[in-house]
């Protein structure tokens, strides 16, 4: 099967009506969006800002982060089981305006807070310091449960993504990515990835088409449904740690797959598997999604974690059953090596683990300076004085900054 | 010409000239001079630095409490202000090896004055202190001692007088830094499988770390007679969290009253932790810092007594450093508290 996505490149997006795609400018009426969300039901959009890469603007607190998605076929959701019926994705044409970002900013208690900042000191740690972002800020009516008011939050940002791609519609779009799934067969090693989610109970949940990953059994994906909106992240955990939506969406692994399909190897299959919360479930699960690697005759597996702590437990079990299977194993891991860099970056280790790719240590302390505009709350926990002053903060705040799916280019080396 | 740089070394019983293994168990004890290996040091140094004290330990004294007696021996380095601290070497070594790594660990935190120690490459201790002292590479064994001693001397004097240590002068620290690469992570793995799978060679980026290995303490004898403390890094406050403890990333824990209390209530206390699903333990804290079961044991006379206060951190991504700190903290508190008999449950998450 083939999945179709016709790129529309963004480079700005402005709030004024009627919401249009010209060219490259994204023009959007606050008005709409606050009908949209008042109409998914149960949050209230209080504000909305368009940021822009090299601001002196910061916005907090950030829970997800979504590209804009609609289906050529008026009839076919972008985000099935959420826009829509859960119905497979990853087939027919998928509108995607690309180079910007729909970025929703709420509180909701237990949610770690997230920063996103614009400016230039930004970018090198935060993949969407560069991108042209909508910035939602959504209010949730007083009483309302911690759970209801994420659901709607969630709902509201897909609702809104798949309004502004089906802009898009019956437009020319600036490219064209086609994906087909199974790849042409080749004589190369062959070559998979076990896809790791968090799902763990409320406000750290991964959803797959609309449902909580937290019982999930290992399951064989088809690689493009993944690149059209099968999966999609409601988990608040540190900010650097999570898969956002827009990650997933993009899944930078599978790309990269397919990229070296033919020609340095065989891209076998992708193997999502949750990190579970108790010992007994995670063993099940890595067992379960060894013997799928196994199925697929996969010679050599990459290994990403989401989250961090117990999560890293399910990555390095995994990597000593398939090590004993005999498959090559590459892990992608952040690390926690204290302020100073100094302290073990990992909780747990397996003498099999000889392949990290590391995405950054999550403690390294990052100054920002004095911002112009603060979207979003005022102060910030473990930032003293107002959050638009000079502020000093590990990097595990700084959004997606050293995600394990590989999207950034950030590392540490030994000295 | 700059004067002397001041220096204070740390030996074992046995360089310290006090005795063999039978005198392992000796307490710490000051000398104002150079003692054993110091002399071969102080005739390196010559007038470029100064050996104004040497603090001498038993292998087995300072083993039995480590990190507390090294912050001790920190305390004594100190109050001789020193430029920079020299401890061994320790060659092959490993009781002394952890001796001379936590001493210089304790130094350098107390003092921020550069530790500089010796070890053989299979030493036991070199992974675990490599990162907080610079370790010079020496021989198995004290035969070697000449060589290793010309080497500590040239990195000692490198580091007194700012100079940047030669290549090879002493073990890498393994302090982890960040750095920004040309290609994103997803193309490293991809790379790095590849190469794996083809048989080529490959560098992890990320060498596995290696812990340090904290030793139980020996089991209360007597339930009955035992004051139970209850702890957990499970985030559990008072209801509005009173005194803003973190739920992640924690630099502070807090202790909190239970007199007068018969179990946990919901409508008293709630979870300030960010990293697990804590809805069971909103409905009943007592999952986690569990009260009611202990007033039962001890109504029932199975234990003696409940600590009548519990301490609460959130472990969620919370340093070593600061966990290590909250972990000695309360030690200390239980201790100058409740005396001797206690033991502790603590609950992780």
């Amino acid at each position: 099967m083939t999945l179709e996505l016709a790129i529309h490149s963004i480079e700005e997006v402005r709030l004024a009506g009627p919401s249009r795609l010209e060219g490259k400018t994204l023009f959007v009426d606050p008005r709409e969006l606050e009908a949209l969300v008042a109409e998914s039901g149960r949050v209230r959009l209080a504000e909305s800002a368009a940021l822009h890469p090299g601001q002196r603007v910061r916005a907090a607190p950030v829970l997800d982060v979504v590209e804009p998605r609609a289906k050529e076929d008026p009839k076919a959701r972008a985000f099935p089981g959420w826009t829509g019926s859960p119905v497979s994705a990853g087939h027919g044409l998928t509108h995607a305006l690309r180079g910007m970002a729909v970025v929703a900013v709420g509180q909701i208690a237990g949610a770690q807070e997230a920063i996103l900042d614009m400016g230039p000191e930004a970018d090198p740690y935060c993949p969407f310091s560069r991108t042209h972002n909508l910035v939602l800020v959504f209010e949730a009516p007083e009483g309302l449960d911690r759970v209801a008011a994420d659901d709607g939050i969630r709902r509201a940002l897909l609702r809104v993504a798949e309004f502004l791609a089906a802009l898009g519609r019956g437009l020319e779009p600036d490219g064209m990515e086609t994906w087909e799934w199974p790849p042409v067969p080749c004589q190369r090693p062959r070559a998979g990835l076990v896809y790791l989610v968090q799902s763990q109970g409320d406000l750290r949940r991964t959803y797959v088409y609309g449902q909580p990953a937290d019982s999930l059994l290992p399951t064989l994906l088809d690689p493009m449904e993944v690149f059209d909106g099968a999966v999609v992240s409601g988990n608040f955990v540190l900010p650097a740690n999570k898969t956002c939506t827009y990650i997933h969406q993009n899944h930078p692994l599978i790309a990269e797959m397919f990229r070296r399909h033919g020609s340095e190897l065989d891209f076998a299959g992708v193997i999502l598997a949750n990190e579970m919360s108790r010992l007994e479930d995670k063993e099940r699960s890595a067992h379960f999604a060894a013997k799928l690697a196994g199925l697929l005759k996969i010679q050599g597996v990459v290994i990403n974690q989401e989250g961090g702590g117990n999560t890293i437990t399910d990555v390095m079990m995994l990597c000593r059953l398939l090590s004993g299977l005999g498959i090559k194993v590459v892990l992608l891991v952040n690390e926690f090596a204290g302020n100073d860099g100094r302290t073990p970056s990992l909780m747990e280790t397996t003498p099999e683990a000889t392949a990290i790719v590391s995405a950054g240590n999550n403690d390294h302390p990052i100054t920002l300076p004095q911002t112009e505009r603060l979207v979003g709350m005022a102060s910030f926990p473990g930032v003293e004085g107002p959050l638009s002053g000079e502020i000093t903060l590990p990097l595990s705040r700084i959004y997606a900054s050293t995600n394990q799916m590989g999207f950034n280019a950030l590392s540490c080396r030994s000295r | 010409m700059e004067r002397p740089s001041r220096i204070v070394h740390y030996l074992n019983q046995f360089f310290g000239q006090i005795g063999g293994e039978d005198k392992a168990d000796v307490g710490c004890e000051v000398r104002p001079l150079p003692v054993g290996p110091g002399l071969a040091f102080k005739q390196l140094f010559a007038d470029r630095a100064e050996i104004v004290a040497t603090v001498i330990c038993g292998d087995n004294f300072i083993a039995e409490n480590l990190e507390e007696t090294a912050q001790a021996v920190a305390e004594t380095v100190a109050r001789h202000d020193p430029d920079l601290f020299l401890a061994g070497p320790a060659f092959s070594s490993g009781r002394y090896g952890m001796a001379c790594g936590a001493v210089c660990r304790a130094v350098g935190n107390r003092l921020g004055i550069p530790a500089v120690t010796g070890m053989s490459e299979d030493n036991p201790a070199l992974p675990i202190y490599r990162s907080h002292a610079y370790v010079v590479p020496t021989g198995k064994s004290a035969a070697k001692m000449r060589e290793a001693a010309q080497k500590m001397v040239e990195l000692a004097l490198d580091l007194a007088q700012g100079r940047t240590p030669s290549e090879g002068a002493h073990y890498p620290q393994g302090i982890r830094e960040l750095i920004r690469l040309q290609q994103t992570g997803a193309v490293r793995a991809v790379d790095m499988l590849v190469a794996s799978m083809s048989g080529r060679p490959f560098s992890t980026e990320l060498p596995l770390p290696t812990f340090e290995k904290v030793m139980p303490a020996p089991a209360l004898s007597d339930l009955s007679r035992a004051t139970i403390v209850l702890a957990t890094e499970g985030g559990i406050t008072p209801v509005g969290n009173p005194d803003h403890l973190e739920m992640a990333m924690a630099t502070r824990f807090g202790r909190y009253p239970l007199t007068g209390l018969e179990s946990m209530a919901p409508e008293r206390f709630s979870v300030a932790h960010g990293g697990y699903d804590n809805r069971c333990v909103r409905d009943d804290p007592n999952r986690l810092v569990p009260l009611d079961v202990l007033r039962d044991l001890v109504s029932e006379g199975v234990v003696g007594v409940v600590g009548e206060f519990f301490y609460t951190t959130a472990g969620n991504a919370t340093s070593v450093d600061n966990a290590t700190r909250f972990g000695q903290q309360i030690a200390r508190d239980i201790r100058e508290t409740l005396g001797e008999n206690v033991g502790v449950i603590f609950t992780s998450t």
